[in-house]
């Protein structure tokens, strides 16, 4: 068997950093502005980062030369985003009675439905 | 190589743990204080622009290069949205006033009815008056004739009460009514009076008697009970009386039948007390006995409707001293003919506020409707024999001091600074003298009478604001 040191690729780790910071920060801002409103959007728009993870994250996919294939992750990213989803339009859309539930479920099956276009 | 990487994503990963320190910083405000400015035209999230847009006029650039925006009529106000709870809140305005005789800002402090703090930005009577002036510790003192050094031998030997007039502060010599005589006979102010009053009544040698006859007319929500406080000279509550809700808490305007709140407080010291009766609007008090010779209200009344009491509805007649009031219904059955001293004043349609400038002297007023709110700066009897004024002079917008019978002037009031061509005064306001709004917001107003009807105007340019905190003992 024969080692090789991983090498390390500047602007793909640099891309990568900046798409997983952004991200990070974006979710923990923004939760931040919704558990106290103005706590961020008081001084600059939370979006900032999500701008932040859309242009590193380009930057990444086209800096990336390989990649590993980790379905367990994106399935419960899947799932995660689906829930949040789902709770996030039960909860808004009080007006809309009987298709609450509908939207709801349909909401759910958005990540996965991403993912599965991703992966096609 | 390596480590040029590493260290470009250590910035990409500082940078947000920074900005999250800084606003967390912004949040809890470690150091006790808070600042933020506004200066017009420009948004800011603290402080919202002047409002409404027909009393105020266009931000423009100023010919020394900064902008400003003309108030053009009473009241103009904005909001102030603190961040987070706070002790107390300093309110700087960068203004100009050429022409108006008070300008002051008020807090907005309670909503139902509608009252503001008022506190003084600039007072040109004050200002321009040729009086011997002597400034000290945050108040002013003006004489007529230079009789006093300062104002250590103004209080250790004060003038009579009625040679002296105040503005925005006390006046500790208490009123006293030599020729005055306690009365036996139960008098009736007939007059429908809806939710919150404050009066005054003058006691000596005589019980404190006041029973109040009201209806919950349950049209709003919620619970109606009633509380009456008495307060002494000093200020402290001596007695009060209470009465509960009458069961029905739901808004199906189904009236209560003629209520009663009896208040009887016995060996009170002489002097002047007052009444704050706490109710809210489902509340209409229909009549009032009193046996007291001396009983006025105080700033507002709310005439109410008298739907479910007696109608036609009979209206009724006061008397006040006040120098300018306005009014407004909120109903179609409210528009009516106010008689001010035999003048007309027609409340033409609902939620217009009418003004009335009656003028020096005790004048009469006649609201054959009802149902009219009624706000002014002064003392309102409903039987004349009963109308008196404890409270020495006020220094008012319409005042004029050389005609004003009095020698002194009293008054909480500091001079503004000159910052170039702006006039710079700061106001302080405790959170438990503003109304919050859900969200914490409070609504500041500037007070600028006349300046509509001496088509003038108030420039202001900048507002400063230190919010403080009561941080925790350590």
């Amino acid at each position: 068997m024969i080692w090789f040191r991983k090498r390390i690729q500047p602007l793909e780790t640099i891309a990568r950093t900046g798409f997983l910071t952004s991200l990070v920060s974006y979710i923990t801002f923004w939760l931040f502005d919704i558990i106290q409103p103005g706590f961020v959007s008081r001084y600059f728009s939370v979006h900032i980062f999500l701008l932040g993870a859309v242009i590193f994250g380009l930057w990444w996919s086209s800096a990336m030369d390989d990649y590993i294939e980790r379905p367990g992750i994106q399935l419960l990213f899947a799932l995660v985003f689906g829930i949040l989803l789902a709770v996030l339009t039960f909860a808004l859309s009080k007006d809309m009675s009987g298709y609450r539930l509908i939207l709801s479920l349909i909401s759910f099956t958005i990540p996965w439905i991403v993912l599965r276009l991703l992966k096609s | 190589m390596t480590f040029f990487v590493r260290l470009i994503q250590l910035v990409i990963i500082v940078i947000p743990i920074i900005l999250f320190g800084w606003l967390a910083t912004q949040w809890f405000v470690p150091s006790g204080v808070f600042f933020s400015s506004h200066i017009v035209g420009q948004a800011s999230p603290f402080i919202t622009e002047l409002q409404p847009s027909s009393r105020v006029g266009e931000v423009r650039m100023s010919d020394g290069g900064n902008w400003e925006q003309p108030i053009v009529d009473d009241p103009a106000f904005f909001f102030m949205h603190p961040h987070r709870e706070f002790a107390s809140v300093d309110v700087e305005v960068w203004f100009k006033n050429d022409t108006l005789g008070v300008v002051e800002l008020g807090g907005l402090s309670s909503v139902e009815p509608e009252r503001y703090t008022l506190k003084p930005l600039h007072n040109k009577i004050i200002e321009d008056s040729t009086w011997s002036r002597i400034d000290q510790d945050g108040m002013v003192l003006l004489q007529r004739n230079n009789r006093y050094e300062s104002l250590e031998s103004f209080y250790s030997n004060p003038p009579a009460r009625n040679d002296v007039a105040v503005y925005r502060t006390d006046y500790d010599v208490p009123y006293r009514l030599d020729s005055y005589t306690a009365s036996s006979v139960t008098k009736t102010m007939d007059v429908s009076l809806r939710g919150h009053h404050e009066l005054k009544t003058y006691i000596k040698d005589e019980a404190l008697l006041f029973d109040f006859q009201y209806m919950d007319m349950n049209r709003d929500e919620g619970e109606d009970s009633i509380s009456v406080l008495v307060f002494n000279e000093e200020g402290l509550p001596v007695a009060e009386a209470r009465a509960s809700d009458d069961g029905n808490i739901s808004m199906d305007a189904r009236p209560s039948g003629l209520e009663k709140l009896s208040l009887r407080v016995d060996g009170l010291p002489e002097g002047v007390y007052k009444l704050v009766i706490n109710a809210p609007r489902d509340i209409f008090f229909r009549k009032v006995h009193t046996p007291q010779s001396k009983a006025v209200f105080l700033n507002t009344v709310f005439i109410g409707d008298e739907v479910a009491y007696r109608e036609p509805p009979d209206g009724t007649r006061f008397w006040t001293n006040t120098e300018r009031m306005v009014m407004q219904t909120r109903h179609a059955e409210g528009v009516q003919d106010v008689s001010v001293d035999g003048e007309t004043l027609s409340i033409a349609e609902p939620y217009q506020w009418y003004e009335s400038v009656p003028g020096d002297g005790l004048s009469e007023v006649r609201v054959p409707a009802g149902d009219l709110e009624i706000v002014m700066e002064g003392k309102i009897a409903f039987i004349k024999s009963q109308y008196f004024n404890p409270d020495p002079i006020n220094i008012t917008a319409y005042t004029d001091l050389e005609t004003l019978d009095v020698d002194y002037v009293l008054g909480e009031y500091v001079s503004p600074r000159k910052e170039g061509d702006w006039l710079v005064s700061i106001v302080s306001f405790g959170a438990d003298e503003l109304y919050a709004e859900d969200d914490g917001t409070w609504k500041i107003s500037f007070s600028t009478p006349l300046v509509a009807q001496f088509d003038t105007e108030v420039l202001v340019h900048k507002i400063n604001t230190w919010f403080y905190r009561n941080l925790p003992k350590l």
